[in-house]
């Protein structure tokens, strides 16, 4: 694992992420639906943290993954700020640096698998919705969608209908790699 | 009012910028989308090279920004050396991420440098002339044509609507109709075509899906689609409509037992607008618009509307 710092390239946390213009009103948490739910969580305090530099007590920490990327606290506060643009660019360093989130990073592999077997990030078994979620009859619905998938010209295991040509993903890969994400 | 077509607004000549998660979770989103640009003689391009965006993986925090931007600059290319410059996007995400990195590649930055040095290797030219749009914005700036070809219509059909964050709250400034604490793009459509639009309190909170909280924390998801839906049956609607497929996976597959709990004993159906629009224009409800795949059975609206054949 590597010391936490912020991605100097990463733009979410240069001049347009208001981590320098951020005054404190607090109309992000009010704002939140994730501060309305989880105790603790506060768009408004990770500004705060970020502005003063605790990179690390903030990557090592579970409120990062609460966010649901609403943007609500973007489009209200009156300084033009993103704390949740903010949080994006914190849970990529986080990634790198906080041993104790191997399920986001199994998030992370299953995509990385998908874009470059596929050119998709989402694929049709990638999002499987837990069973208590859904009601008897919505269960039994959801369980015979990949018949219905069919039905409809689509195929089990894409999300296209027609794939992309392979020398199309071959470009894709080429630009995955040199990027340095595979 | 719905007859007042959005400036820069454009209605033809579009490539359809393809969703996973549509393509995924309910792939009749999609093909209902090329049924309506069709039955409109809308021009469009459906093109195959097209990659994802990589938006929700960006939203969820799994994927830095830089390939993001690469392969934008890919996808953004694509349409401009098309002929089919106004991009339309499927997904709410997608329309926010490509306009994202756009804003990026027009600018000047080290990410942008690196982006396109990656396109070079790739052995790609970078080419920019586009417009980016939702397909909800396409189907309100063509109205008059959908009304023109419509088999059905809306009238005494009570619905109310939910835009997706990614399309009002981020280019916030940019919503075609109303506001961004209160977007009315949907309703413009819905209400041209007949509908009574209702609102409820709760409108602009998020549909619950929070792309990984779904799976990962469903207590946020039981809890804003609980806090959504008390709102929305205080509406008693016909109908539920959405402009994304997230949106419409967490308040289609959420809202049985999250009805249940509420002890209201009435479904809303819950359709995308691309969905509605394929069946109101003739499309068959099943082979086009998929409605199988949804949670909540759709027949209940379609018998309202008069659409025949249903199971």
């Amino acid at each position: 694992m590597v010391p936490p710092e912020l991605d100097p390239i990463d733009e979410r946390v240069g001049p347009q992420s208001g981590l320098n213009r951020c005054m404190q009103c607090g109309k992000c948490t009010a704002s939140c639906p994730a501060a309305f739910i989880f105790e603790g969580f506060s768009p408004r305090d990770i500004m705060l943290r970020a502005m003063k530099g605790e990179i690390e007590s903030l990557v090592m920490g579970e409120e990062l993954w609460q966010c649901a990327q609403c943007l609500s606290c973007a489009a209200r506060c009156p300084r033009d700020c993103s704390p949740a643009g903010v949080i994006q660019a914190l849970r990529i360093v986080a990634l790198r640096s906080n041993p104790n989130i191997d399920h986001m990073r199994m998030i992370e592999d299953g995509v990385k698998v998908n874009l470059m077997k596929t050119g998709q990030t989402i694929l049709p078994d990638t999002l499987v919705l837990p069973n208590d979620l859904l009601g008897p009859r919505t269960r039994k619905r959801y369980k015979a969608s990949a018949k219905h998938r069919r039905e409809l010209g689509y195929r089990a295991e894409d999300s296209r209908r027609v794939e992309i040509p392979e020398e199309d993903l071959e470009k894709i890969r080429i630009l995955l790699r040199e990027t340095d994400y595979c | 009012m719905y007859a007042t077509v959005p400036k820069d607004m454009p209605k033809d000549d579009y490539y359809l910028l393809k969703s996973c998660q549509a393509g995924s979770w309910y792939p009749g989103i999609e093909k209902s989308l090329r049924y309506v640009l069709s039955t409109i003689d809308a021009n469009f391009l459906d093109d195959p090279k097209q990659s994802s965006c990589i938006g929700c993986a960006n939203h969820i925090g799994v994927t830095p920004f830089l390939p993001i931007v690469a392969l934008n600059a890919r996808n953004i290319s694509l349409a401009s050396l098309s002929g089919k410059r106004n991009v339309v996007c499927n997904c709410p995400t997608c329309y926010s991420n490509l306009k994202d990195c756009k804003n990026i590649l027009d600018g000047s930055s080290a990410m942008r440098d690196r982006a396109l040095k990656a396109m070079e290797k790739a052995g790609l030219e970078y080419n920019d002339s586009i417009t980016i749009t939702h397909v909800s914005e396409a189907y309100l700036a063509n109205l008059d044509r959908i009304k023109a070809k419509a088999k059905y219509s809306l009238k005494g059909i009570r619905a109310v609507t939910h835009h997706g964050c990614h399309y009002a709250k981020i280019y916030y400034r940019d919503v075609a109709s109303g506001n961004f604490e209160r977007p009315t793009v949907i309703d413009d459509v819905l209400s041209g075509l007949g509908a009574e639009v209702v609102d409820y309190p709760e409108r602009s909170l998020c549909c619950g899906l929070g792309f990984h909280h779904i799976m990962l924390s469903p207590d946020y998801t039981r809890a804003v689609t609980r806090r959504k839906y008390s709102g929305i049956i205080e509406a008693d609607p016909d109908l539920l409509v959405t402009m994304c497929a997230g949106c419409t996976l967490s308040l289609d597959m959420c809202q049985e037992k999250v009805l249940q709990e509420l002890g209201h004993k009435k479904d809303i159906p819950v359709v995308n607008i691309s969905e509605l629009m394929a069946i109101l224009l003739g499309a068959d409800p099943y082979l086009v618009a998929g409605i199988d795949l949804h949670g909540v059975p759709v027949e209940p609206l379609l018998e309202k509307i008069g659409v025949e054949g249903t199971r």
